[in-house]
């Protein structure tokens, strides 16, 4: 005799029938939960999409950071010559966006920004696009008393995302040597004049800990589903089992449904695990996490080896990766310290001081000798721990991809040339598409002035103290190493555009983000023009944004 | 006439501190009043790695008005003019733990302009000139006790300029208003272009010279080259044995390329 399941099959029934006799229950239970997460998060009924940002110091010697080739696809061979070079392995999933300039650039004739210092405005102005206050109109100003303490008069970008996408409503901050910041160095502002504080290495590791699924010795399914296999090949035994009862053509009907249900949800359900096991294998273990997390004074916490693979800066990536991982949040910025001494790398002079090319805060005088060497060693350094949270993002299967897939894990500097401080012809590297929002694997000229060119200028940062002595002079004050300011002014803000119609935020009728708008993200900041800065907030008629819009040439389609 | 910034030599022999791994430990002499440093074990040191010509010669770090204060003397120990200088420091515990970061420009009572043909105008430190500098605004509360380490750094521009007539402070008097006290005195503008916004700082400090607070004088004159402007600070409590007053304001019309 056939058994007959006559009973209405409803979803309690199905989910305790495979959560107690068929499937793990433990397994069940973090399914539920990370799809309960995972449809508060833009991409619900997909993977979840997260934002990952690195953000480091004093700019670049340009020459070696930019390859070659300026427009067109990617490849190993156009980063081997390069200081990306570590990132060769992951070429077919990165993409260059070349030509962008950041607003409020600091001049010694304040022709292209406000007047306060080459730092203050260009950190509060970077991922804000808006002016800092008080202004100060003297480039040299003996109004002292205010200018350093010049903050945004708006949010940052790291803010405005993580309102509409975060649960919290706030990014993670996390500051890669325990340090804090002040106006000089700070680059998140929750609100105007409001500067955000980040978190160490133990505090931002404590607060994921909480989100682990305790005492549930990884399963073969729970395994099986952090390899990347999905959810209704797991139980697709359980399923076939159940469909070969004899069941009314509701009941197959429901059992149709679930199956479906399973298909859809089932990448959501098999997306990267959030437990101490992951943890362990990336690194982001409460031991490591209290390591990097000590105290920093006098000591080169970030190339300080932890393990015997990962130095301190790893160990936050590491938490940075569980963190997307775990949807913890979706928006995790990566803040490398200002006035860093890298003993580690036998560099025995500040780091500001050597992107100016001299052994001291003074921004003019004889050359350092080795310098460049000195700066091209600090590029392959962070260049390598950018690869590092590459390499980490793309170990965690996600859905049919990885974590980095799903990601815009973006490396961002302050600025182009150290010494110049000019703001056009940014390196700026992003990985992974944010699920195939953006083209990878290209190189991207978004230059107005030369659209497309493949041969555009990769700046001049080695045009002084090349030859390793002292016998030259250089100024921080002329932008001689830096890159000419008519060429690669792309505005950041079109890049900000994208980043956020990618993450999901949403605008209001103006194209500003707004939380609980409709429309796509069209306009960032306070102007798209760096001249418009000059003067500070409202100084300049018509400061406005004068090129709404994402740039079209990044997307994927 | 301004109050000057005066050290004793001797004094000035013990303060001279230019290495980078030197640090200056709050001990002090027979009181607060005769202490470098205050609180007393607090060690000041310039961040390793080359800080440049500006040392810090004497710090206090106590409540301020909205949270913890830092008032710090530094003195150009090169040869050189070290210009639109900033004082960037961090506040580290015990275990050398990072509590909170802050930044103030320095004061400067001497004006330079550049020699590049600009013709912008500098506020720059001289060699030998001592100046000061109020760290107000740390992003975080902080408990002073907490404190152990003060470590600093001091950007600045190393311009070529030449020295000229500035902003000049004169007929500084402390003045008691209920039961604290304000600064008097008038400020002429001997630049020649016009200044707007004039401002006036007042250090009260110890008996070496160490400040101890501020007090703060602003105006929303605009005043024409030669014009003086007569100035009341806000009331403070009443400290120190002496004060020195910083001068600054904002160039009224600009300079474009």
């Amino acid at each position: 005799m056939t058994k007959h399941l006559n009973l209405p099959l409803n979803r309690r029934t199905f989910l305790r029938g495979l959560g107690g006799a068929i499937v793990a229950a433990p397994f069940l239970g973090s399914i539920m939960e990370r799809a309960a997460k995972a449809q508060s998060m833009p991409g619900a009924g997909g993977v979840p999409k997260r934002f990952i940002v690195m953000f480091t110091h004093y700019g670049c010697i340009t020459n070696n950071w930019f390859p070659t080739k300026t427009h067109g696809p990617l490849t190993a061979d156009d980063l081997m010559p390069t200081t990306l070079a570590p990132l060769a392995p992951f070429a077919s999933k990165l993409l260059i966006p070349r030509g962008i300039r950041a607003m409020n650039e600091w001049t010694a004739n304040r022709a292209r920004g406000q007047g306060n210092d080459p730092h203050t405005q260009v950190v509060g102005s970077y991922f804000t696009c808006q002016p800092v206050t008080p202004n100060s109109n003297d480039p040299f100003s003996f109004d002292q008393a205010t200018k350093f303490n010049a903050k945004p008069v708006g949010p940052s970008l790291d803010h405005v995302m993580a309102q509409q996408l975060s649960p919290q409503g706030t990014p993670l901050l996390l500051n890669t040597a325990g340090q804090n910041d002040n106006t000089q160095s700070g680059i998140s502002y929750s609100a105007a004049e409001t500067l955000f504080r980040g978190l160490n290495a133990t505090q931002a590791f404590s607060g994921l800990t909480g989100l682990f699924k305790q005492d549930a010795p990884m399963s073969p399914d729970t395994y099986a589903a952090i390899r990347g296999k999905s959810v209704v090949d797991l139980v697709r035994d359980d399923i076939d089992t159940l469909a070969r009862f004899d069941m009314s053509g509701s009941d197959k009907m429901k059992l149709e449904a679930w199956k479906a249900l399973l298909d859809q949800t089932g990448t959501v359900m098999a997306s990267a695990a959030c437990t101490a096991e992951l943890g362990t294998m990336l690194g982001a273990t409460q031991a490591n996490a209290s390591k990097a997390g000590m105290g920093g004074l006098g000591s080169d916490r970030l190339t300080t080896k932890i393990t015997d693979t990962l130095d301190g800066a790893d160990i936050y990536s590491a938490i940075a990766a569980l963190s997307a991982s775990c949807n913890a949040n979706p928006v995790i910025f990566m803040k490398y310290p200002g006035n860093y001494l890298f003993k580690g790398l036998g560099i025995n002079t500040e780091a500001h001081s050597v992107s100016h090319r001299l052994d001291n805060a003074g921004m003019q005088g004889s050359c350092l000798p080795n310098a460049v060497s000195m700066l091209l060693q600090i590029d392959t350094y962070y260049t390598q721990k950018f690869a590092n949270l590459v390499k980490m993002l793309d170990s965690i299967p996600d859905g049919s991809g990885t974590v980095l897939d799903g990601s815009a894990t973006v490396w961002f500097n302050e600025m182009s040339d150290g010494n110049a401080h000019n703001l056009n012809n940014l390196p700026i590297i992003q990985a992974g598409s944010a699920g195939g929002y953006f083209k990878t694997g290209a190189i991207v000229n978004l230059d107005p002035a030369t659209p497309a060119a493949a041969d555009m200028t990769n700046g001049k940062s080695m045009s002084a103290c090349m030859d390793g002595t002292a016998n030259q002079m250089i100024n921080g004050t002329t932008q001689s190493t830096g890159t000419d300011p008519k060429i690669a002014t792309a505005p950041i803000n079109k890049y900000f555009c994208n980043l956020m119609n990618a993450m999901g935020v949403k605008a209001g009728a103006d194209g500003f983000p707004a939380k609980g708008g409709a429309a796509e993200v069209t306009k960032f900041g306070y102007s798209d023009k760096t001249e418009d800065f000059i003067g500070g907030d409202g100084a300049v008629a018509g400061a406005t944004i004068h090129s709404p819009g994402e740039f079209a040439e990044l997307r994927a389609t | 006439m301004a109050k000057r910034f005066l050290i004793p030599a001797a004094v000035l022999m013990v303060l001279a501190c230019s290495s980078d791994t030197t640090a200056m430990s709050g001990a002090g002499g027979d009181s607060d009043e005769d202490a470098l440093i205050v609180p007393e074990g607090l060690a000041v040191t310039a961040l390793a790695g080359g800080n440049g010509v500006l040392d810090a010669i004497a710090l206090t770090l106590r409540d301020g008005p909205s949270g913890p204060a830092v008032y710090a003397a530094l003195r150009n120990d090169g040869e050189v003019p070290a210009c639109s200088a900033a004082f960037s420091l961090e506040l580290f515990d015990e275990s050398e733990h990072s509590l909170a970061a802050g930044i103030g420009g320095l004061l400067t009572q001497h004006f330079y302009r550049l020699t590049d043909g600009s013709g912008s105008i500098a506020a720059c430190v001289g060699p030998g000139e001592v100046t000061m500098v109020a760290v107000t605004d740390f992003a975080t509360d902080v408990a002073i006790e907490d404190v152990a380490h003060v470590v600093y750094r001091s950007p600045y521009f190393a311009l070529d300029v030449v020295p000229i007539d500035g902003l000049t402070i004169s007929q500084v008097e402390r003045v008691t208003r209920g039961a604290g006290a304000a600064y008097t005195g008038t400020l002429v503008n001997g630049l020649d272009v016009a200044v707007s916004s004039p401002s006036v700082t007042v250090f009260p400090v110890n008996r070496v010279g160490r400040p101890l607070g501020i007090a703060i004088a602003s105006g929303t004159v605009e005043l024409p080259p030669g014009g003086r402007w007569a100035f009341e600070t806000n009331t403070v409590a009443a400290l120190g044995v002496d004060h020195v007053a910083y001068p600054a304001g904002a160039l009224a019309k600009q300079r474009r390329p």
